[in-house]
């Protein structure tokens, strides 16, 4: 595996090893760990007594038989990982390698045919045509990694027949750096978010909005975390990978050659063995291709803001629902971007480490994805949770208030049923006084139970103390 | 409810200018606070509250629903969900903790926001109008999210009053009403939502996903379902009869998840049908006609739809079959059939047709279940505790009641959702607050940590990869033939425990022992 990503991303063992092996084989172990305990029954919650009786609980049940499309940059990960989460589900799962990365997809099909029923579990190599045919058959769910317009014609094939979907796709996500923002940490912390799979990375920022006042101290820090990360220059770097393929060079390029903004740092590249170098580029407008497409590859555009409130519109304008978020500044302003912002994740003062926490749950909102995986929510995406409750025998009588005739039974069923609001009509709340001694002021029952021994453990103290 | 405008459709040039209102009043971030969604909440109540007898008039015009049902599931429904709702909204809207996260990553403080996904669309239906309408919205606005509710045409009345209550209470710049059928629906849909709800038929509902795929919006589908019950030969017949029943008088049987037919072992098959037969007499001593208790089916189309489904069966009538066009009364009708081909059981009736198969055995009629439908929304056992688990390991289905017909789907606070072809999403109760919610993972990287995290930065030196190896690898617990090596040592110190809480436990009630029997040693 660690030679199939050096051959189709020209990737170093260590990032294979941290984002793809360790990765992986971290997550079964977990699966493992904790599989019996989340394939167990759940108690329903918020149930009221007199409806306990009836064992209301969740029973969690595999959706069935899934199809799992991969994607070429992370293609261990992206594959495998949601097959992990099928097979803990109790699902039957089909995978289809991206073809981008043919030797990974090799590699993976040898590894599931010989460790895994062939029965349930079956490999499907291909592009375009074999994707279309998979598509054509039902499954009970699909689960897709890639960019938005493939997503889109896999959410519209199975809203055909009512299939759900997971989407994880990508987005414009922006880095918001603030005046009040550390510029060494911001920059070293962005660059390993670009240079980590020379930023093949759909959830890595696509541009930095940077406060006009820290900008050249921001660009010169990142040209000292350079020259630490790449003492040798990129292109000598053992480290520092490669586009996967010519197509998606040329896309890159020509994005580099079609900005209008000025290029700081980097600019190299090489055709002849995919090879484009961190490049940080100050583009001056909001319409630059750099900002309004998704580079997927190492491209560093910077715009220059006056302040939080431009950068926080410039982002919503940019792409209202992106992948990731990055804010850099202070606990305030960082409130303030999460609260006027949209994303399926953010990491704060940080380049996307909310996507590198394994366990943490993973995915999109709107258009940058539906559904999300990793760790626990990876058995929930295939998990269908179905409501159970079982009605004792004994329970009749107290029944019949449901049966008609319904005459004299509306009083009855009211009394038993009807909540009591805590608040009058101007939507004040009633303040219960005997509620409020007796919980001591907590809002719940393990709250005030809590508050009642703290006191009780005060007042024995303070008894010890005044007796000495 | 004369006092009120006569049901008419929203000018299709409004619809968009009614969206782009919603869309904006959510990007000024009004919605986000608790105080702005209780204030909408709490209003909403009383405005139903003050609006009862107009709510259950409308019933009574749309559906012939009697003042005890459209309490029950309706009004005393949606009351109950705010009051439930305000109580615990706090609690839900409050960050979480992101659970089995490892100690390293702990200091990075992962958590779960929970923020409104946005401009909703909320599109109802016509059995239990507000419950299916309001239900949803009441979710949308717990969430934060801004709302456009599209009533069912097809009860004009209950579409007026829910009209006027929403207009009443509720934020208008926010919370907008759009009446209409076909054209008006459609015109919403070209708008951009951030998330669709719609309540309704399988048909409707593919035409809503394709559409909602078409820009990615998330959506939530509340459909139905050629819903089985099975009546095993050692079920109870008496109980197995009146529960069955209830299900099909209720709202004259337009219930989504009502069963739409009934496999009874032939062993018992005669009992049971006799146990029909009695508990229709009790419950309907008079008969269905003129029954203030039992409502009409909804109108014409939908009726003469039931006829035509009742006139295809080849199967023999056994109690019921009388139906009245100019009342749009149909008696809860018993019917044998003799195939699963039968009309009556390979469409949803929708309607108070109990078509009743006779099978051989259990198998029998899972495998018949899974043949009609592989993904009901609702599913219903009546057998041994052993019968019941077969039938429910062997099939799936939304959601499942053993031993009762429909009555997961009465618990007002229990997540109530279809699979496959029967839905997707679920809501109530907190899931109702949990559909409009987006769950944004979000960690936070304090400066300090720079210097530990240096073994992520590249050059990438041997001696980082075995740093890194060292810090992340999970050892497995099992050996290549997939089986659990125990250690000893292990196996004494978690005394047999499994997970930190149950070893934990056994400890403390260990050292409790040691502490009281050194004590008691001590005092002699």
């Amino acid at each position: 595996m660690l030679e199939a990503c050096r051959l189709d991303l020209g990737r170093s063992e260590f990032e294979t090893y941290l984002s793809e092996l360790c990765w992986c084989e971290n997550d079964i172990i977990f699966m493992c760990n904790n599989l019996e305990k989340w394939a167990k029954d759940e108690k329903a919650p918020d149930i009221p007594l007199m409806n306990m009786a009836l064992s209301p609980r969740i029973r969690k049940e595999p959706l069935g038989c899934v199809l799992v499309i991969g994607a070429y940059n992370f293609p261990i990960q992206l594959t495998l990982g949601p097959l992990i989460g099928a097979i803990s589900a109790g699902c039957t799962a089909v995978v289809k390698p991206s073809e981008n990365a043919p030797h990974a997809a090799a590699i993976m099909q040898k590894i599931i045919a010989d460790a895994l029923d062939p029965s349930a579990y079956a490999v499907v190599q291909g592009a375009i045509p074999e994707t279309s045919k998979l598509l054509e058959c039902k499954w009970d769910k699909i689960f897709y990694t890639g960019n938005a317009t493939v997503g889109t014609i896999i959410a519209k094939k199975a809203a055909e027949t009512l299939t759900p979907v997971t989407l994880e796709l990508g987005g414009r996500n922006p880095a918001i750096v603030s005046a009040s923002a550390d510029p060494r940490l911001a920059a070293r912390r962005l660059l390993w978010a670009k240079l980590l799979n020379a930023g093949q990375v759909c959830v890595s920022q696509n541009y930095i909005l940077v406060d006009r006042s820290i900008l050249p101290a921001l660009v010169s820090e990142m040209r000292t975390a350079l020259k630490e990360f790449h003492p040798n220059g990129a292109q000598s770097s053992p480290d520092y990978g490669r586009i996967v393929n010519s197509r998606q060079f040329e896309r890159l390029k020509k994005m580099l050659d079609s900005t209008t903004g000025k290029i700081l740092i980097g600019g190299t590249t090489d055709a002849a063995n995919n090879f484009i170098e961190p490049t940080v580029i100050e583009v001056e407008s909001i319409t630059d291709p750099l900002i309004t497409d998704e580079s997927f590859g190492p491209l560093i555009p910077i715009l220059a803001v006056a302040d939080l409130d431009e950068a926080i519109r410039v982002a919503n304008s940019i792409h209202e629902t992106p992948l990731g978020l990055y804010p850099f500044g202070t606990r305030a302003e960082v409130k303030k971007v999460l609260d006027q912002t949209r994303s399926g994740g953010a990491s704060i003062n940080d380049g996307f480490f909310h996507a590198s926490i394994p366990t943490l749950a993973f995915g999109g909102v709107g258009d940058s994805g539906q559904g999300a995986y990793r760790g626990k929510a990876s058995f929930d995406t295939f998990t269908h949770r179905r409501s159970v409750t079982s009605t004792p025998s004994w329970i009749e009588g107290l029944l019949s208030v449901r049966y008609p005739p319904y005459a004299g039974k509306l009083a009855k069923f009211r009394k038993q049923t009807d909540l009591k609001p805590n608040f009058d009509r101007d939507g004040r709340v009633r303040i219960a006084w005997t509620w409020l001694a007796l919980g001591l002021g907590s809002n719940s029952g393990v709250g005030a139970l809590g508050r009642w021994v703290a006191l009780l453990a005060l007042a024995l103290g303070l008894r010890q103390w005044t007796t000495r | 409810m004369n006092d009120l405008p006569p049901f008419s459709h929203t000018p299709a040039d409004e619809i968009s200018s009614v969206h782009d209102r919603v869309v904006s009043s959510f990007l000024k971030h009004k919605t986000r606070t608790i105080e702005y969604r209780l204030k909408q909440l709490r209003s909403l109540y009383w405005g139903i509250k003050d609006e009862e007898p107009a709510l259950t008039e409308a019933l009574k015009l749309d559906l012939g629903k009697s003042a005890y049902e459209a309490y029950l599931s309706e009004i005393g429904w949606c009351l109950n969900d705010i009051l439930f709702v305000c109580t615990n909204l706090e609690k839900w809207m409050k960050d979480e903790s992101a659970p089995d996260i490892p100690l390293t990553n702990l200091l990075m403080r992962p958590r779960i926001r929970k923020d409104p996904l946005g401009a909703v669309l909320i599109i109802g239906a016509y059995n239990f109008p507000y419950q299916l309408t309001l239900g949803p919205l009441i979710g949308a606005i717990a969430a934060g999210c801004t709302a456009v509710i599209k009533p069912s045409e097809n009860a004009p009345h209950a579409a007026r009053i829910m009209q006027h209550i929403v207009e009443q209470s509720l934020d208008s710049e926010a919370y907008r009403v759009v009446q209409g059928a076909i054209p008006e629906t459609t015109a919403l849909l070209e708008q951009k939502w951030d998330k669709i709800f719609y309540t309704g038929n399988a048909t409707v509902g593919k035409i809503i996903a394709k559409k909602a795929a078409e820009t990615l919006t998330p959506v939530t589908l509340e459909l139905g379902g050629r819903n089985p019950a099975i009546v095993s030969k050692n079920a109870d017949t008496k109980l197995a009869a009146r529960r069955v029943l209830w299900t099909k008088l209720f709202n004259a049987g337009q219930v989504c998840v009502s069963q739409n037919y009934v496999m009874v072992d032939r062993e018992v098959l005669p009992a049971f049908l006799h146990e029909l037969g009695v508990a229709l007499k009790e419950f309907q001593p008079k008969g269905a006609k003129d029954n203030e208790d039992y409502s009409h089916i909804i109108n014409e189309r939908q009726w003469s739809r039931l006829k035509t489904m009742l006139d295809s069966t080849n199967g023999k009538v056994i109690y019921g079959g009388h139906a009245d066009k100019e009342t749009l009364l149909f008696e809860p009708t018993v019917v044998q059939v003799e195939s699963a081909d039968d009309a009556l059981i390979k469409e949803e009736s929708f309607g108070p047709l109990i078509p009743i198969l006779p099978v051989s055995n259990l198998e029998e009629a899972i495998r018949t279940a899974n043949e009609v439908h592989a993904t009901p929304l609702g599913l219903y056992t009546f057998g041994t505790n052993a019968e019941n688990a077969k039938v429910l390991a062997e099939t799936r289905s939304g959601g499942a009641t053993m031993n009762d017909a429909m009555f997961h789907a009465s618990m007002p606070t229990l997540a109530f959702g279809g699979v496959g072809d029967s839905g997707q999403g679920a809501y109530r109760g907190k899931s109702s607050f949990d559909s409009f919610t987006h769950r944004r993972s979000v960690t936070q990287t304090p400066g300090w940590m720079e210097g530990m995290l240096a073994v992520r930065y590249p050059p990438y030196t041997a001696e980082k990869l075995k740093k890194l190896k060292q810090m992340q690898d999970l050892k497995p617990d099992f050996d290549r033939q997939g089986k659990v090596k125990r250690s000893l040592l292990w196996l004494l110190l978690s005394m047999g425990g499994k997970g930190t809480t149950s070893v934990g436990v056994r400890w403390a009630v260990l050292v409790s022992l040691v502490a009281i029997g050194s004590r008691l040693v001590a005092s002699r």
